[in-house]
């Protein structure tokens, strides 16, 4: 059986209320996306219109080194930073309940690396080589509980870019 | 396709009360959070609004 998803979002699709009046005890969710520390060049799918038409927000030249792997301060670790946020909390949902996100990533240039963390935790550091999907199971909280995952580009490299083209995530 | 990443429902837990704590010393979050859920309430009651009207004049034309 194909699974459907509980939401997606993408740079132009950066918001999701699936509450449905006609089925008000049905799983539903808020989701949000932000970024930070988007970069535009003067040609191809560099520009904001490329950009645009590839529904793909590229974030760069501000990665954290390979070896900062914490978030001790919301303004100087994740908005002063190249970082992708994604907020969302499930309703009618329980404990019982997963979430299975896949996020589609694109490593560009520059020894671009990805590191996942969930809540403040940093959980997994992905080196991205091309097109790179990651997937993340991730325990529902509760209720009406909301999950951050922050996907913040590090590297030793200060030319490094990376491409964010979406989440989809499967209510398991 | 990287490996899958998968958490503990006690590691998920402690790390969410941890950003909470960050996040309560972040005045632009804050202010984010109190719109979005101004914002959810308005969403809903619209939404709402509009199925009820919709289900009374169904209801309506099917009385007629």
């Amino acid at each position: 059986m194909a699974l459907q998803t509980f939401f997606s979002l993408t740079p132009k699709s950066p918001r999701v209320n699936s509450y449905n009046s006609a089925n008000p005890t049905a799983p539903y969710v808020n989701a949000y996306l932000y970024s930070y520390g988007g970069i535009t060049f003067s040609s191809g799918y560099w520009t904001l219109a490329g950009q645009y038409n590839n529904d793909e927000i590229i974030v760069g030249y501000d990665p954290v080194g390979l070896n900062e792997q914490t978030i001790s301060n919301t303004i100087n670790d994740i908005y002063r930073r190249c970082v992708i946020r994604i907020y969302f909390y499930g309703k009618n949902v329980s404990t019982e309940n997963d979430y299975m996100l896949l996020f589609a990533l694109r490593g560009i240039g520059g020894n671009p690396n990805a590191q996942f963390f969930i809540g403040s935790d940093l959980v997994r550091t992905e080196p991205l080589t091309a097109d790179e999907q990651v997937p993340i199971l991730i325990p529902c909280p509760g209720d009406g509980i909301g999950i951050k995952v922050y996907i913040r580009l590090a590297s030793d490299s200060y030319y490094a870019r990376m491409g964010f083209k979406g989440v989809d995530c499967y209510l398991l | 396709m990287a490996k899958l990443i998968t958490v503990s429902r006690e590691k998920l837990k402690a790390s969410l009360q941890k950003l909470e704590k960050l996040e309560a010393k972040d005045p632009q979050w804050q202010k984010e959070k109190k719109e979005m859920e101004k914002r959810e309430a308005e969403e809903k009651a619209r939404r709402d609004a509009v199925f009820a009207a919709k289900k009374a004049e169904r209801q309506r034309k099917e009385g007629e």
